[in-house]
């Protein structure tokens, strides 16, 4: 910096600085049209100050929030209620038969990466962990010996109850492997880690299970979910 | 007007003294972006083009005194111009060996006037005008002018030098022809 300021000393540039300063006009020309410069700039400073595209995305994504905020809330509440209802069905299961249980393929009689969940009373879905999301298929028709021999069943912890009239009737059919308030199973040789399949059972009548007294219209046997298929 | 209160009533979106702003200092800005660019269709364009980024900016900026909206304006101005040059490719100045610096001789400034200054800067190759103007004129350092200008700092130094030597030329040139004409 000093050397630059010994080549090029502040007073001079402040001379040349001083002298272009006095400058009212570019030397040698005519001044500008002020009037039509300024038309030209109130135009384009009009037009900005009225954007046409922005509040167009700004509607959309106000609708968009308007649409998916209430769907969200009511997803967010049906998986409350769904866990909820598991962990108070200590306490109403003796009052209001609706059970919520799975069926899992036994791991005794075939590898226990398979795994069937079913939700036989209702067709809401059980509370699983993450890792029981499975794509679905359907069976037409199983006998009891290949379900028996093939699946198990995942109950509810609320659900395990041997009194139960419900789980004694399946527990003569499917051996039975508790689920914890989470969805989580229980046992942790009965890994969930593995992708699953789900399956359709169309003719429950095979497996013979209870039927509902209070609630004679709805069949028990709805959905099996399969882990995965040898 | 007072400046003080149109930049008031301008930030307030009033257009009236907008115009009142641009006309006040429309001719001094069009000076400084005549100083950078030779054509004058490109002044004007680049003078419109930093008045609209002044007024849009506008809602940012605490006047403190003519002189500091002087400056800022100027600033842009000459952003504008970099730009454009920038833009133009103008800047492809191949590194040189530094010249001998070349004083100028202040006594000879002194007799110049202001359109002779002018005329004399606007005579500069656009590299050489380009440097001065931001070294000589506008204070700015090498470095801030190599990173302006996308050259190095050594460049920069040569041309300002070269510029400095042409100048010096010019302006004895000019001086001879006045003593042969005072003589005659």
């Amino acid at each position: 910096m000093s050397v630059e300021k010994q080549n090029d000393p502040i007073d001079q540039r402040d001379l040349w600085r001083v002298q272009l300063d006095q400058l009212k006009l570019v030397p040698g020309q005519n001044a500008i049209d002020k009037d039509q410069a300024w038309k030209k700039l109130y135009d384009r400073l009009k037009e900005q100050s009225h954007p046409r595209k922005y509040p167009i995305y700004w509607i959309a994504a106000a609708c968009l929030c308007c649409l998916f905020f209430p769907l969200g809330i009511k997803i967010l509440r049906q998986e409350d209620h769904a866990i909820k209802k598991m962990g108070s069905g200590k306490h109403s299961a003796a009052v209001n038969a609706s059970p919520v249980f799975e069926v899992q393929q036994s791991p005794g009689h075939a590898s226990p990466k398979n795994e069937i969940i079913r939700n036989l009373h209702s067709d809401q879905e059980p509370v699983l962990h993450a890792s029981h999301k499975f794509p679905a298929i359907a069976i037409q028709e199983k006998s009891p010996a290949e379900i028996s021999a093939a699946f198990s069943i995942i109950l509810a912890r609320n659900r395990v109850a041997p009194r139960d009239p419900l789980v004694s009737g399946i527990r003569k059919v499917l051996p039975v492997i508790p689920l914890n308030e989470s969805g989580l199973l229980l046992d942790p040789n009965y890994s969930s880690a593995h992708p699953s399949y789900k399956l359709k059972i169309y003719n429950p009548a095979n497996l013979d299970l209870p039927s509902f007294a209070d609630e004679p219209q709805r069949q028990p046997a709805v959905k099996i979910k399969l882990a995965a298929q040898n | 007007m007072d400046l003080a209160y149109l930049i008031k009533e301008a930030k307030a979106g009033s257009s009236a003294a907008q115009k009142c702003i641009f006309d006040q200092l429309a001719d001094r800005m069009m000076i400084v972006c005549c100083r950078y660019v030779k054509s004058r269709e490109d002044a004007e364009e680049l003078l419109l083009n930093g008045f609209y980024k002044f007024f849009t900016a506008l809602s940012g900026f605490h006047y403190q005194g003519e002189g500091a909206l002087f400056a800022w304006i100027k600033k842009i101005m000459i952003n504008e111009c970099l730009m454009f040059l920038r833009k133009k490719n103008a800047f492809k100045i191949v590194t040189e060996e530094e010249a001998a610096d070349v004083q100028l001789d202040d006594e000879a400034l002194v007799k110049l006037s202001a359109d002779e200054i002018f005329s004399l800067i606007l005579l500069l190759p656009l590299g050489y005008r380009t440097v001065f103007n931001l070294h000589a004129i506008e204070g700015m350092k090498h470095a801030e002018i190599a990173v302006a200008l996308g050259i190095s700092e050594g460049t920069s130094k040569s041309q300002l030098s070269k510029a400095r030597a042409l100048l010096q030329k010019l302006l004895m040139q000019k001086e001879e022809t006045y003593v042969s004409r005072k003589t005659k």
